[in-house]
């Protein structure tokens, strides 16, 4: 089963989304924040990161930059998930070092096949 | 550009010469008066009825140097060095704008064209202008309107980048509680199809608190959008201040409850009545009380009502203070704005839409008055709403009075 680390500062968004992909078959374990995800991955292992950009503390934008700057987890690809939609938020996503971009109120099979590419393209990627 | 300030001026406003000898004067007596006065470009001539002509300095010494000059123009009349002249002294109305004498100055022949002008008004002797005074003022006047225009251009770009802010922000706002309500019931139909409902009442309940917070928020949007669109009317009546206190209190008194506040009102009996819109007093008042009592937790949060007579009339002095935590400077810099929360944890905390604030100021300023705030982190925050005892239909705004105390 893929594991996917899902970051998210807003509790009725985290609860709906990690539901949501749990009952599509993947492994979540859910962070609230930039740094409680940096916590996370420096002890377990993921295979797709899915970040909301806008909150407190830490940003996804800055949590992104981050992550690929880390030997450690440069690797793994990251989904960013916004309710910010303009096109220069993916923009700024994609720059972060985001692989995808994908908006808030979720549609889940565009998710579920933004999903999958990533983890498609990693797959490829590391073989 | 400001277009109307710059037509307002007129040829009137320029400085003027009003020396002026008859038509028998000698020419060397012209002479001496220039000699005696380096600054003056030109003499009127009268004669018995009236304007006779002008002798422009430049063009009076340019024909003494010629040949004979100083027999022809100096000892004869000076209407011999009128006459000398190929066209007719330039009249201007004193009604003309300061454009378009600059027009009309610069449309004469080369050789006159530095000459001087003389203002004509309704029974008042004429003046006579200096070239060079319409010139600098023309060039003032368009520095003015080229720096007016500048600002106008920098404040147009600076409301449309807010408008483009406020769009993001609200998009984002709007998109937050609905994909709880969509995901939520999307889970809800996926249970229902197989036959699993033993978890479905706290996410029913998920979906109707994200939907109340939507309605909320796009209540607020709708009341700032009339607001711009000036749209929203005042509802004027004339009411009792007690009565209306009693009320609030009550309204108020159960949101002290959830964080075990005290809450107190102390009020300065001399007013009984007020001619106000009450519904947006009592929103103004329920939000600042709310949020007192929200960012406070076992303390106390009061209101404090007073009158105070200025020689534009009577106002009140509500003030709302809570023993909360406060804010700093940089929070308070923004706290007007829509959509801006202190912190954007804020709103998962302690709930609200991030408009309040923006409305209840816009509603205090339709009414009037002004809305300020004092506060200091781990403080408490006091602010300070000032309306009119007796609005007006068409309230004016006291700009000066808005700016934050901090």
């Amino acid at each position: 089963m893929k594991r996917i680390l899902f970051v998210e500062d807003d509790e009725m968004s985290r609860d709906v989304i990690s539901t949501r992909l749990s009952r599509s078959g993947y492994e979540v374990v859910m962070a609230e924040d930039g740094y409680q995800a940096l916590d996370v991955v420096s002890t377990q292992v993921f295979d797709l990161i899915i970040l909301d950009m806008s909150m407190p503390g830490l940003s996804g934008w800055e949590t992104a930059k981050k992550l690929k700057a880390s030997p450690g987890t440069a690797s793994i690809p990251i989904l960013a998930l916004s309710a910010h939609t303009m096109s220069t938020d993916r923009k700024r996503a994609l720059d972060s070092g985001c692989g995808d971009f994908d908006s808030k109120p979720v549609n889940l099979p565009r998710l579920l096949g933004k999903i999958e590419a990533l983890l498609g393209s990693s797959k490829q990627a590391t073989t | 550009m400001n277009v109307t300030a710059t037509q307002d001026i007129t040829v009137l406003d320029l400085p003027f010469f009003d020396v002026q000898v008859s038509d028998t004067t000698p020419g060397s007596e012209v002479a001496r008066l220039f000699e005696q006065n380096y600054s003056l470009p030109g003499i009127i001539v009268m004669d018995k009825k009236g304007f006779r002509g002008m002798v422009s300095r430049n063009q009076f010494f340019q024909r003494l140097g010629r040949l004979f000059g100083i027999e022809v123009y100096a000892t004869r009349p000076i209407t011999s060095f009128l006459d000398s002249l190929s066209i007719p002294p330039l009249l201007v109305p004193a009604e003309m704008t300061i454009q378009n004498a600059a027009i009309v100055c610069l449309a004469r022949p080369v050789e006159y064209v530095y000459d001087p002008f003389v203002v004509t008004m309704k029974d008042q002797p004429p003046h006579l202008v200096d070239f060079l005074a319409l010139i600098l003022k023309q060039t003032e006047l368009l520095t003015a309107a080229q720096i007016e225009a500048h600002a106008q251009r920098v404040a147009a770009v600076s409301a449309s980048n807010a408008k483009s802010d406020f769009l993001a922000h609200m998009s984002h706002e709007l998109r937050t509680p609905l994909t709880a309500i969509i995901g939520y019931g999307e889970i809800l139909i996926e249970d229902v199809g197989a036959g699993q409902i033993g978890e479905s009442l706290p996410r029913l309940e998920s979906i109707v608190s994200a939907g109340l917070h939507l309605l909320e928020m796009i209540n607020g949007i709708l009341d700032l959008a009339k607001i711009e669109a000036r749209k929203m009317d005042l509802f004027l009546t004339t009411f009792s201040l007690p009565d209306f206190i009693l009320e609030l209190t009550s309204i108020v008194q159960p949101l002290m409850k959830k964080n075990g506040n005290e809450f107190s009102v102390i009020s300065d009996h001399a007013i009984n009545e007020m001619h106000s819109d009450e519904t947006k007093l009592r929103q103004c008042l329920t939000n600042l009380i709310g949020n007192a009592a929200k960012f406070t937790s076992q303390g106390h949060v009061g209101l404090n009502i007073q009158k105070e007579t200025l020689e534009y009339g009577d106002w009140l002095i509500f003030q709302v203070s809570d023993t909360g935590i406060g804010m700093n400077e940089t929070q308070m810099s923004r706290l007007f704005e829509a959509f801006y929360q202190a912190d954007s944890s804020i709103s998962r905390h302690y709930g609200g839409t991030g408009l309040g604030l923006s409305l209840t100021k816009q509603f205090c300023e339709m009414l009037g008055g002004n809305l300020t705030v004092r506060s200091a982190v781990n403080q408490g925050t006091t602010f300070t709403m000032k309306v009119p005892v007796r609005s007006k239909e068409r309230a004016i705004h006291v700009s000066s009075l808005n700016q934050n105390e901090i």
